[in-house]
């Protein structure tokens, strides 16, 4: 039987966009909720008001002068208008003195 | 959320947690990811309390108290050698397992992406190789042509396929066809059509057994668009990461028109439909996620449509609702080219048959709501779902037995000519709502780089 024959291979991927640099810097860290804003942003479709409704009850239950927004102030973040939504987001967050939020999206 | 420099934690469900990874270590964003345990669709209300109080809620505190940084452990991404480079040398068999290991193949044999045989596709297309055709979510990888045609050589395509290949990942890069979204639980596969002289040109089947495989151009083509979309965009299935499609099925094969049929009856091309003109080339990709059943018709034009009008109410069904509620709705009738003649011969235009199949695909639209429990795990009303911006025909009454659209918008239906002309069989191809619709580009014609 005669030997097989050999291939030399290109690698089948793309390079990385990231390899540019970082596309997203880097939040700073929020440590201890008490007297923090935390904002709840989801996904109108995975039962967001029962999650809404057991985040405001634990966290403003647990830290002192937490304040909870909920999330239909938001939009829907993988709704009709997600594009939208998120163009739109960092302005409401930044409107609300959001110092951290709480996204929810996958089922 | 991270851009607007808020510190942010996700909660992801334990089937998503492996993709939120890949995502956000792409995207090189903290990964502050905090697992809800389970289903949530499917989990009680006391069991979605415990586990929100037990898991999520300490989850969020402590993500939000010691955030991770992003990562560069990241073991699919991070030993990316070299776009150009040669990475491996063996017989076939050896370049099988080197790439199945790494996740590099559909499963499927695949030809070797040789230097020779890539220089051989770039020689067929006057693009730069390392034209950038778009960044592909969720590995966000760059699209280069040097790519295209080293996954086309991979997927069996000839050389000459170039031009189209380059078409199909301009297709899919497209912001409107939210690629991103292609690793989505309903498991839609890429369907390309498509139209213009090309169809000739590579000798596509647009007769008998069209969307069999079977015909080199078909056939690897639509083997491309999947293979492309797992290898630079990264949708793969396990033991790959990004890929969450839950059942998911094979990929569609290319799919031409039979357009000399359309010209003898005097309607116009799909590609026509889609705005090139006559002679141009092109190429639209689109989703598909389910097939009808064979729909067989025959007698008056109303007889031969209303079967068809049947299977799109019964194939779209209450997943419609979806199209209604993200806005898009773009289903692809494969229509019979005998059934075509039969109504172009009784006057009946493309237009009229998607006037017909708007008003005449109906249905239930308990179903509608009812779905809602399943797909987010609570039942909806129209209204409640879309916070009120449903469309008026949809909450006009509560009657939960009204029949009403499974189609939003007559002209949204793609109509394409082909199957067996000696048989009466047409099918319906739907898509995934607002995830990939029907986005066209024009095909250009071969000029060899020099």
């Amino acid at each position: 039987m005669d030997e097989d024959p050999t291939y030399e291979v290109h690698w089948p991927l793309g390079p990385l966009a990231s390899r540019h640099g970082p596309a997203i810097g880097e939040a700073p860290g929020l440590g201890d909720l008490r007297g923090k804003r935390v904002a709840f942003v989801a996904h109108f479709g995975f039962r967001p008001e029962e999650m809404n409704a057991l985040l405001r009850r634990e966290l403003t239950g647990s830290f002192e002068g937490l304040e909870f927004y909920d999330f239909p102030q938001f939009g829907d973040i993988h709704g009709p208008d997600e594009v939208k939504v998120l163009a739109e987001l960092a302005e409401h967050l930044s409107a609300r003195e959001v110092d951290g939020a709480i996204v929810g999206i996958a089922a | 959320v991270e851009e607007s420099g808020t510190p942010a934690v996700a909660v992801v469900a334990t089937g998503f947690m492996r993709q939120a990874q890949v995502t956000a270590r792409a995207m090189g964003i903290p990964t502050a990811l905090v697992e809800y345990p389970g289903v949530i669709p499917t989990d009680t209300e006391e069991e979605y309390d415990d586990k929100v109080t037990h898991a999520v809620v300490p989850g969020i505190v402590a993500g939000f108290a010691s955030r991770k940084e992003a990562t560069s452990t990241n073991e699919d991404i991070d030993v990316d050698p070299e776009p150009k480079a040669l990475v491996f040398r063996g017989s076939l068999d050896a370049v099988h397992a080197f790439f199945e290991e790494r996740l590099w193949s559909d499963g499927l044999p695949v030809i070797p992406p040789t230097n020779d045989r890539v220089e051989t596709f770039l020689r067929c297309c006057d693009r730069d190789p390392d034209e950038v055709l778009g960044v592909l979510a969720p590995e966000l990888r760059e699209a280069t042509v040097w790519s295209v045609a080293v996954n086309g050589v991979m997927a069996g395509c000839r050389p000459e396929y170039m031009p189209v290949l380059v078409g199909v990942v301009e297709a899919i890069s497209d912001p409107e066809f939210l690629i991103e979204d292609a690793g989505a639980t309903p498991g839609w596969e890429p369907l390309v059509v498509l139209s213009g002289p090309i169809i000739e040109d590579l000798d596509l089947n647009t007769e008998t057994g069209v969307m069999r495989i079977g015909r080199r151009a078909n056939s690897t083509i639509g083997r491309f668009a999947r293979l492309y979309m797992r290898n630079v965009a990264g949708f793969r299935i396990p033991p790959g990461k990004s890929d969450k499609g839950t059942i998911g099925f094979t990929f569609p094969v290319a799919l031409g028109e039979a357009e000399a049929t359309c010209r003898e009856m005097g309607w116009p091309t799909f590609g026509e439909d889609r705005g090139f003109a006559g002679g141009q080339s092109a190429v639209t990709v689109q989703s598909v996620v389910a097939i009808s059943a064979p729909i067989y018709s025959g007698g008056t034009p109303e007889q031969l449509l209303e079967p068809i009008a049947y299977h799109m109410a019964t194939t779209c069904g209450p997943w419609a609702s979806m199209g209604v509620y993200n806005g898009r709705w773009h289903p692809l009738l494969l229509l019979s080219p005998s059934v075509a003649r039969r109504l172009a011969a009784g006057g009946i235009t493309k237009d009229d048959i998607r006037e017909y199949l708007y008003n005449n695909a109906r249905i239930e639209i308990d179903w509608f709501e009812r779905y809602q429990l399943g797909i987010g795990g609570k039942y909806r009303t129209f209204a409640e779902l879309a916070g009120g911006s449903v469309e008026p025909q949809y909450a006009q009454s509560d009657d939960p037995k009204r029949l009403v659209p499974v189609l939003m918008r007559p002209e949204w239906t793609n109509i394409v000519v082909a199957g067996d002309p000696g048989r009466n069989q047409s099918k319906i191809y739907v898509n995934n709502h607002k995830h990939g619709p029907p986005v066209s580009k024009a095909v250009l014609p071969l000029r060899p780089r020099g």
